[in-house]
């Protein structure tokens, strides 16, 4: 048995890196997210390698290509530690001149600067900007700022202290009382609470319990399990250490999809740095708890998400869920008791066990406590993840910490939950991001996707869009999803291309609420809810499409008509020029006309005219 | 023990059960389709759903693997509910349109029309995995299993391909509601069962196109008079089989006639197989397969009991001594259709100079009608004669009742798709009775286990015995018959005065005794084989009781001195077995010559076999004629008749032997100068 490492002991460990490490040093943090990364922030963090070398900087500066910062819509985003000063967009012709500008001079950029739309004032330092300034991060405030290859910089921001405080200074009952008593809700969209779902799972005799830490992460337009998982992997695995000493379990499973590259890759050097270190693995920090990891990558089904056709999927059958009961906790993989959370329940347990339940309980409201990470996306200024008090208000997220509705059109919905989840109306905005003011909206939580839709958005289309997700993907083990998703998305399509009939809302509702009642598993019980809000909320849109065949939004195809008006055309040839199908014709320097019949309703010619002068009857 | 509430009533039932386990036990209906109790519940249907409102909080569950727990309270028809099961019913049916199954169960629940246009009509599979769970947990062969999501999702074996097991295996086919699972792509499911099937089939098709075969090549033989000489020929091979004949004749002519020991083939044969004989062996079965409509389309199905009617009457006459009906006999009938039809045409062939040939009148093609009459019937249904009418099918019928092997439907198996009740030549498959046939009405074709999808058809070995099939013969079919027969008596009873004297004025063919009526069972098979055509069929001659029956006619033909077939193709011996000695000495009538008439050619004088003549003068008119000495040996072959040239104004004639008229004129005996 190797020597315990108390809680004093890993703080001593912790100096030491310090110590070794130059505070006043200039750090060069690339954000090497997966939005950056789309923008190239990899050959940015490459030239930044190159340059300092090339100049011999090695030993003055440093240099971290991180987790995802958050503000994606400003990528790639390099930050400069101490100072905190942000650039955005930064492509790797910039790099030269931040490394003689602001490394060797100490000057500040100013073209690379962010600036705020409002104010139109350049901003230098991170937490200046509004973006960050109203966020409560707790989950990803490691995310950008340390280097998630590098177990060292998790330990150096305080990690594992947590694992160590539990194994010597607490026990299991301590750590179960402790998330108790923080009454920390499931992260994964449901949010049942987490400790009732560990002493379940503890309550059952077994020889063996399993914990899984699901980071299927599958809904459209949602990143926040794999920001984390890319930013800061360690956090995930102390969760899983503790909750698995909690629980009592001593094997882990990390059910990733094979789809996130990079979080796989996160997560799998993560593991091996900390079996290296003794967090993982026989006797962790020289107790007597045995615990290890394992990562099993997802193929792609979005049911997976589901804990039993995930279990399903980690004993190496098809992916396909079961009957609830008997329940994980009673009979998991292999027939033993299992706990599966979500990647962010499993991020906070370390802050809950530093911390305390009672600061945990101090943030968000009563009863849903904690912070809450939303990935924006959709029609908004400000892309990205964001962590916020749970219970914040929509308007809040969207028009405070998002920035609003981009080319300032009026904002008309979100979507909230993926393909499970509804749409909220703008007159609902003022209700609170939480578990139960969600569910009573017709949406719910998930794992926490904002899809912001603006006035131009056909609520038809979209209830289509969400449908259409949810027909493919789903296993197609029972009849009522299945059969049902596919006859309501026939339904919303038929209605979208213009074929809709008088009657056709109220099969809907009913197929809809059959489904959402008949189904089986949680893919096929909430599959009718973009369908149920759109018609709750957005029920004039539906009608418009059946009783005028129009769209009002104008987006579906069968439904609009693209017309040039005069004055605006100025006859300057663009569309015609652009128009894949020559529907346009005219002479120059006059009145443009788009032959209908030839038209393919594709809108090039409307995001190609500089006069907006083609506009969607 | 747990106790719970369903539909307001309280149970107390053991631990571990799941609801719909209560359910069935306490005679609580709940739909399902994907569960079955030798297989693990899956909950895929969704139709066995119920409402639970435990501890105050209201769910739909899928009662299939939804354990009982205490103080459960269970709604199995709450409105939510009932609402639900029919949208998942109308999926179902959407998907599956065409699957009897499905259609029954979706109007049970409500739903009488899919809502949605299915994708393919074609595709009876609903997933419901019994298929899969019956693969992994009963044959553990783990071979099928489901591949794709939602959209493509099929039931297949691996890469699709067929495995080697399922040749055997076959474990999956009773288990699949729909009856698709041996239509499946690639795993070639209960192929080799089939193909098994098919085989049995095909010989039973080989076997009655020989026997259909054997039967024509027997009747080129007695047209064409080929073999046949000698007793135990098997030229009447298929009435001596006969047993309906063979029974008949012995009642009716009240002695024992050996020469039907082959019928005992068939009562046996029918007695370990059913009724073979309509599909395998009939001739006229094999003919009125050839066309019609399968299936059932009469809806009097009990029509059926006709034939018992008919048999009876049959049976009844014989005892009274009279086989007048059998012209209602199978064998008989298609003998007859063919003598009328092929005789003629083929003399007509034969004849070298065709302007001699003389067709025949009116009366011999009446002897055809009632085949052309089965014939025309079958347009109606196929094998409208053997379902409805025919007595030796009634016969074997009772007997297939105690047959050992009998058609077998495994109600576990059949989806009651109804393939084999369309395909069944004999119509005998009831749709309303479970799609199962009563023995007497199946003919062990084999036709049906060909298309059904499930393999349930089988024609097992099983105990001996049983009654009470759907169409027994009772009481009201007992009443009939003793209507039937007692106007059948009736006319017998008319057997007086005009009628006697009708039938002891026609000459039956060589041999025949007084109890040749008793004997005779209208198969005209010697009509057919009698190359001089003296042989021909009764209309009314010898009153309706000889209709159909052989009689000499003289003017016809004659009776060959060389021949002696009548006798050897009688199969009852109504006409014995003569040898030709025997057959030569058999008086069948007296000739006499017609001084009036007769124009001293002396034909007769010169052609008869037995040298009958004698020259006479008669008194009053000029000339030397023939005459047929008193006793003078001759036994009535009708030679005379036939070469005689004035037969039209009946210059010689044969008469019944003690009704030759007395010689009116007197006569002298010629001497010649």
């Amino acid at each position: 048995m190797t020597e315990r490492i108390l809680p004093a002991e890993l703080e001593k460990q912790r100096q030491q890196i310090l110590s070794a490490r130059d505070a006043s040093r200039p750090v060069i943090l690339v954000c090497g997210g997966t939005g950056c990364r789309s923008q190239e922030s990899g050959q940015v963090a490459e030239s930044f390698r190159n340059a300092i070398h090339d100049q011999g900087l090695d030993a003055k500066v440093e240099l971290k290509t991180t987790g995802c910062h958050g503000f994606c819509e400003q990528g790639p985003l390099v930050v400069i530690h101490p100072e905190k000063l942000v650039y955005t967009h930064v492509k790797p012709k910039d790099v030269k001149t931040i490394i003689s500008e602001t490394i060797l001079n100490g000057k500040v950029v100013d073209r690379l600067l962010y600036t705020d739309p409002i104010t139109e004032k350049k901003i230098v330092h991170e937490d200046e900007i509004p973006f960050y300034k109203q966020q409560t991060r707790v989950l990803l405030k490691n995310s950008g700022a340390i280097d998630p290859e590098k177990i060292e910089d998790y330990l150096v921001s305080g990690g594992y202290k947590a694992v160590s405080k539990a194994l010597f200074e607490m026990n299991p009952d301590l750590v179960m009382e402790e998330v108790k008593k923080a009454n920390l809700r499931g992260r994964g969209g449901a949010g049942f609470p987490a400790a009732i779902k560990w002493e379940l799972c503890r309550k059952e005799i077994a020889d063996q319990r399993y914990i899984i830490c699901n980071a299927d992460e599958g809904d459209p337009g949602a990143f926040q399990d794999r920001g984390i998982i890319e930013g800061n992997p360690h956090s995930i695995l102390e969760g899983m250490i503790l909750g698995a000493y909690a629980i009592g379990a001593s094997k882990g499973f990390i059910y990733i999809r094979h789809e996130y590259p990079l979080a796989v890759n996160m997560i799998k050097k993560a593991i091996l740095q900390a079996r290296e270190y003794g967090f993982l693995g026989d006797n962790i920090l020289g107790s007597d708890f045995s615990f290890d990891v394992e990562v099993q990558l997802g193929a792609g089904a979005f049911v997976c998400g589901e804990e039993t056709a995930m279990m399903a999927s980690i004993e190496g059958r098809v992916g396909e869920p079961r009957t609830r009961p008997p329940y994980p906790a009673q009979s998991g993989l292999w027939g033993k008791p299992t706990n599966i959370n979500n990647v962010k329940t499993w991020a906070w347990i370390p802050h809950i066990i530093n911390n305390g339940a009672d600061w945990f309980a101090s943030i968000g409201n009563d009863k849903n406590r904690g912070t809450m990470i939303f990935s924006l996306v959709g029609k908004i200024n400000n892309t990205g993840l964001v962590e916020v008090p749970m219970g914040i208000s929509i308007r809040e997220l969207i028009e405070g910490i998002g920035g609003g509705v981009p080319k300032g059109k009026k904002v008309k919905a979100v979507q909230t939950g993926g393909p499970s989840g509804g749409c909220i109306p703008e007159s609902l905005f003022d209700l609170p991001m939480d578990y139960d003011s969600l569910r009573d909206a017709g949406s719910i939580m998930g794992s926490g996707g904002v899809i912001v839709m603006d006035e131009d958005t056909c609520m038809v289309d979209t209830a289509r869009y969400f449908l259409e997700f949810c027909k493919f993907e789903s296993c197609g083990k029972c009849s009522a999803c299945r059969e049902g998703v596919k006859r309501m998305w026939e339904i919303v399509d038929y209605i979208a291309r213009g074929y809709g009939e008088e009657g056709d809302l109220e099969v809907l509702e009913e197929l809809a609420n059959a489904v959402k009642i008949g189904s089986l598993c949680g893919l096929g019980q909430t599959a009718p809810n973009p369908v149920l809000t759109t018609l709750k909320y957005f029920r004039d849109e539906y009608e418009a499409h059946i009783r005028d065949k129009k769209c009002p939004a104008g987006v579906c195809k069968a439904l609009i008509t693209f017309e040039i008006i005069d004055p605006e055309c100025t006859g300057c040839t663009l569309c015609a020029r652009y128009c894949p199908v020559e529907a346009i014709s005219g002479e120059k320097g006059k009145l443009h006309v788009i032959d209908e019949s030839i038209c393919i309703r594709c809108g090039v010619c409307r995001d190609v005219c500089n006069f907006n002068a083609v506009v969607v009857r | 023990m747990i106790n719970l509430t369903i539909n307001g009533k309280n149970y107390e039932v053991a631990k571990g059960k799941t609801l719909l386990e209560v359910a069935s036990e306490n005679d609580i209906y709940i739909p399902t389709l994907c569960h079955h109790e030798d297989v693990s519940p899956y909950g895929a249907c969704r139709l066995c759903l119920v409402e639970s409102k435990n501890n105050g909080r209201s769910a739909i569950v899928t009662s299939c693997n939804t354990q009982v727990t205490n103080g459960m309270v269970i709604e199995t028809d709450s409105p939510d509910v009932v609402q639900t099961r029919k949208v998942m019913a109308n999926f179902i049916l959407s998907r599956c349109p065409e699957v009897p199954a499905i259609q029954r169960m979706a109007a049970s629940l409500g739903v009488e029309k899919p809502s949605f246009p299915a994708e393919d009509p074609t595709n009876d599979c609903i997933l419901c995995g019994l298929c899969v769970r019956a693969c992994d947990e009963i044959a553990e062969n783990h071979v099928l299993g489901f591949k794709g999501r939602a959209p493509e999702r099929v039931v297949t074996t691996a890469f699709n391909t067929h495995e080697a097991i399922c040749d055997t295996c076959n474990k999956c086919v009773p288990y699949c509601p729909t009856g698709a699972i041996t239509h499946l792509g690639g795993t070639e499911i209960g192929k080799t069962v089939k193909a098994k099937d098919l085989v049995w089939k095909r010989v039973r098709i080989v076997v009655q196109y020989a026997a259909l075969a054997l039967f024509l090549v027997l009747m080129y033989f007695t047209l064409t008079a080929g073999i046949g000489s000698g007793p135990g020929t098997p030229i009447n091979l298929f009435s001596r089989m006969n047993p309906l004949q063979a029974l008949t004749a012995m009642i009716g002519g009240r002695e024992f006639i050996g020469n039907y020991w082959p019928a005992l083939i068939t009562v046996v044969v029918t007695l370990l197989l059913g009724r073979v004989w309509c599909a395998w062996f009939c001739p006229l079965g094999a003919v009125l397969e050839l066309f019609g409509f399968k299936g059932r389309r009469i809806k009097a199905q009990w029509l059926r009991k006709v034939k018992y009617v008919i048999l009876f009457t049959i049976l009844v006459m014989a005892v009274f001594g009279s086989l007048a009906f059998m012209y209602f006999e199978p064998i008989t009938i298609i003998i007859r259709g063919i003598t009328t039809g092929a005789k003629p045409v083929m003399e007509y062939f034969q004849m070298a100079d065709k302007k001699d040939f003389i067709w025949p009148g009116f009366s011999w093609w009446l002897v055809g009608v009632p085949f052309v009459l089965v014939l025309l019937l079958n347009l109606v249904e196929k094998r409208f004669w053997c379902r409805y009418l025919c007595p030796l099918g009634a016969l074997i019928g009772l007997g297939s009742k105690f047959s050992w092997v009998k058609r077998r439907v495994s109600q576990m198996s059949c989806v009651q798709c109804g393939e084999c009740a369309a395909i069944c030549p004999m119509g005998a498959i009831s749709p309303e009775n479970d799609f199962k046939s009563d023995p007497a009405e199946c003919i062990m074709c084999m036709d049906c286990a060909v298309p059904c999808p499930k393999l349930a058809i089988t024609f097992e070995k099983g105990k001996m015995g049983g009654w009470n099939y759907e169409f027994d013969p009772g009481r009201r079919e007992a009443i009939a018959t003793v209507a039937t027969s007692a106007i059948a008596v009736g006319l017998l009873a008319t057997d007086v005065g005009k009628v006697k004297a009708a039938k002891a004025s026609v000459m039956r063919p060589p041999g025949a005794g007084e109890d040749f009526l008793d004997k005779c069972i209208r198969c005209d098979q010697c009509i057919e084989a009698c190359p001089g055509h003296i042989i021909q069929p009764a209309v009314l001659e010898g009153g309706w009781e000889s209709l159909f029956t052989p009689i000499m006619d003289p003017f016809s033909g004659r009776c060959e001195y060389d021949c002696n077939l009548c006798g050897q193709v009688c199969p009852s011996h109504a006409i014995p077995p003569l040898n030709l000695e025997e057959k030569r000495k058999a008086v069948i009538g007296i000739a006499k010559v017609n001084f009036e008439t007769c124009v001293r050619c002396m034909d007769c004088y010169d052609n008869c076999p037995y040298d009958c003549f004698e020259l006479v003068e008669v008194e009053g008119i000029r000339g030397v004629f023939p005459r047929v000495k008193d006793n003078s040996g001759c036994v009535g072959c009708g030679l005379c008749v036939d070469v005689c040239p004035k037969q039209d104004l009946v210059a010689i004639d044969v008469y019944p032997k003690d009704q030759v008229p007395e010689e009116t004129y007197a006569y002298k005996l010629y001497v010649e100068e």
